[in-house]
């Protein structure tokens, strides 16, 4: 278990058993970044990633007061988070409906491409991101927020499990594949 | 392929996709704030099983701790109290006493120690076990003894038996010690010392049956008693003679000066003892030549009556019991000089570190103090024979307890004898203070 974990599972302890603010403060700095980025990558826009970021860890500490039980943190933070942008995206394809604004809304829920049109900016002429950034935009979605987990986020496959309520072997299985077609694609261009 | 696209992925993240460090700063302002306000009053957390698998998931993976651990906690907790339960029942056995409900309870917990002592090969601890269950049914036959049991003859009878058997796997314990070379010797101070205490405990349980039981049977324990407490003496002269033997051989667990205190110890109580068995005889011959002067004077006024056989036969009996309990005093001193002649040697011994020949002076003075036991014995069971009496003689008092009709009470206060001649049935009632006067009336209540 790397020192990082423990702590993280200690802090977590201590958050469960007295609820300790600090602990809690600790973990944000821990996290904070990492849950940004993942929503961030999702839904490409700063003030939504903001917003999406403070209410995960909100919804996080509700989740500990309530004395549910917790495996692991960062696992929750993961899955509230993914639980906001599905949220983010209901509430503006409903929106979509009654306006029917622009076209970016009309994008997959999780669609890579909206963070890819800001994204692509900042990584400017780099060639290797570009094909890898198109690659992925053109994988399956349920391969896609996997093998993103799992590189860009770098979490184990435990949590990538409890972030999407698979199995580790499904998980494994569905990673393995998406590598795969991703190599595939690659080959192609 | 595979590492280079693992590469190329993990490369996204270090692109600027963070969060700017004011936002992250001032969101954590926010979120404390708004958290401090929703938390829970403090209060002292108290242990609760749900906070102990979550401290214990720091180190173990969730589902070991959740579907692993957890349950066989529990089943660890059952066997905890179970065994718990017996340890509770066990050390609450401790004090009960041959009779009592909870009492097979502390016999069974005895034999458990010897067989796990047993089983772990340990010898030495199985001998000092013995030893320990020994003096604790000695203590026990104390305890029943003075108690108001009308069984109790009956229980001490049977815990006495058990002592003679504990008494004769201590000593069967004590030939193995002796011809093992294994050091022993710590094993046999301890038996040393029981059996010093079972042999006190015995006096107690002696002198108490004859004072507080006027039944038949208590003689017969008494007997009983005595036979096992020679046995322990035996035992712990055998202790020391171990100890010594053990130290020769150059077993170094039990220092030279415990063996040295233990030879000591036997050599004073051997002059204790003889010391002892001469002042009761001397007592008891006080008590009898006084009964001789009562009984001869209630004969001679009784000549002209009608029945006088009977005192007069009584007399003649006294007056034989008066010259075999003269003997035994007259042996006794003898024997008593004996003893400290020996002791006197086996102390010289002592001082020279001879050990051996200390020791062998030991068993000398036992040895004369076992035929002053004896003629002692006999010269009570002849004073029994004739006014069925009990008696027993400890420092400065003499109890004589008749069993059947009269009942003598004697205890001697420096020179003056007080006699209390109780007939409870027909005849007499004797009171003697300074000079013994006769209180002709027929009554049932004791005068002082």
């Amino acid at each position: 278990m790397s020192r990082s974990k423990l702590s993280e599972k200690i802090l977590l302890f201590k958050l469960q058993a007295k609820e300790d603010p600090e602990a809690f403060a600790k973990l944000y700095d821990i996290y904070a970044r990492r849950i940004y980025s993942f929503v961030f990558f999702k839904v490409g826009n700063r003030e939504e990633a903001e917003d999406i970021t403070s209410e995960v860890f909100l919804k996080a500490w509700r989740y500990i007061s309530e004395k549910k039980e917790i495996e692991s943190f960062s696992g929750l933070l993961y899955k509230l988070s993914r639980n906001c942008i599905v949220d983010l995206y209901r509430k503006k394809s409903s929106h979509k409906e009654i306006f029917s604004v622009d076209d970016e809304n009309e994008k997959e829920v999780g669609d890579i491409e909206t963070w890819e049109t800001g994204f692509e900016k900042k990584i400017g002429d780099k060639i290797e991101v570009q094909k890898i950034v198109v690659a992925l935009q053109k994988l399956k979605q349920e391969y896609r927020e996997v093998v993103t987990l799992r590189y860009v986020d770098e979490l184990e496959i435990s949590e990538i499990a409890e972030i999407t309520g698979k199995g580790h072997i499904s998980i494994r299985v569905t990673l393995h594949r998406g590598l795969k077609k991703l190599k595939e694609m690659l080959g192609k261009q | 392929m595979s590492k280079e696209i693992i590469r190329q992925l993990k490369s996204l993240k270090h692109a600027d996709t963070g969060p700017s460090e004011e936002w992250l700063k001032k969101n954590r302002e926010l979120l404390l704030s708004q958290i401090s306000n929703s938390a829970a009053p403090k209060h002292n957390v108290k242990f609760n099983f749900e906070n102990a698998w979550q401290a214990m998931s720091i180190f173990l993976p969730h589902a070991v701790v959740y579907n692993i651990v957890r349950p066989a906690m529990v089943v660890v907790l059952i066997m905890v109290m179970g065994v718990g339960s017996w340890v509770a029942t066990v050390s609450a056995s401790y004090e009960s006493l041959p009779g009592d409900w909870l009492y097979p309870a502390k016999r069974v917990a005895e034999k458990t120690q010897v067989a796990v002592a047993d089983v772990v090969g340990n010898k030495n601890e199985v001998a000092k076990l013995h030893g320990e269950f020994a003096l604790r049914r000695a203590i026990e036959t104390r305890d029943i003894v003075s108690q108001n049991n009308p069984d109790k003859l009956q229980i001490a009878s049977e815990t006495v038996d058990a002592l003679k058997e504990e008494m004769n796997t201590v000593n069967t314990k004590l030939e193995e010690i002796k011809t093992t070379l294994d050091s022993g010797s710590e094993a046999v101070k301890n038996i040393n010392q029981n059996a010093q205490e079972i042999t006190d405990v015995l006096k107690v349980v002696k002198v108490n049956l004859l004072i507080s039981t006027d039944d038949a049977g208590a003689s017969d324990l008494s007997s009983q008693v005595s036979e096992v407490k020679t046995m322990v003496k035996d035992t712990a002269v055998k202790a020391v003679e171990v100890m010594v033997e053990k130290h020769l051989q150059g077993d170094v667990s039990v220092s030279k000066d415990d063996v040295k205190q233990a030879i000591s110890d036997q050599l004073d109580s051997a002059i204790k003892d003889a010391a002892e068995s001469k002042q009761s005889m001397v007592e008891v011959n006080k008590a009898i030549d006084v009964v001789k002067t009562e009984v001869s004077a209630i004969a001679l006024g009784e000549k002209n009556n009608a029945q006088p056989n009977t005192t007069q036969a009584l007399s003649v009996k006294v007056e034989e019991t008066s010259k075999q309990t003269q003997a035994a005093v007259d042996s006794s001193q003898q024997f008593n000089t004996e003893t400290s002649k020996t002791v006197n040697e086996g102390q010289q011994f002592l001082s020279q570190d001879n050990l051996a020949q200390a020791m062998d002076k030991v068993k000398e003075a036992n040895a004369v103090n076992a035929q002053v036991e004896k003629i002692t014995d006999d010269a009570l069971k002849a004073v029994q024979n004739i006014l069925p009496v009990v008696a027993v003689a400890t420092e400065g008092s003499v109890v004589v307890a008749v069993t059947s009709t009269p009942v003598i009470t004697s205890s001697t206060l420096s020179t003056t004898s007080v006699i209390k001649v109780i007939n409870v049935s027909t005849t007499t009632k004797v009171n003697v203070s300074t000079t013994p006067a006769i209180v002709p009336k027929s009554t049932t209540t004791i005068k002082q």
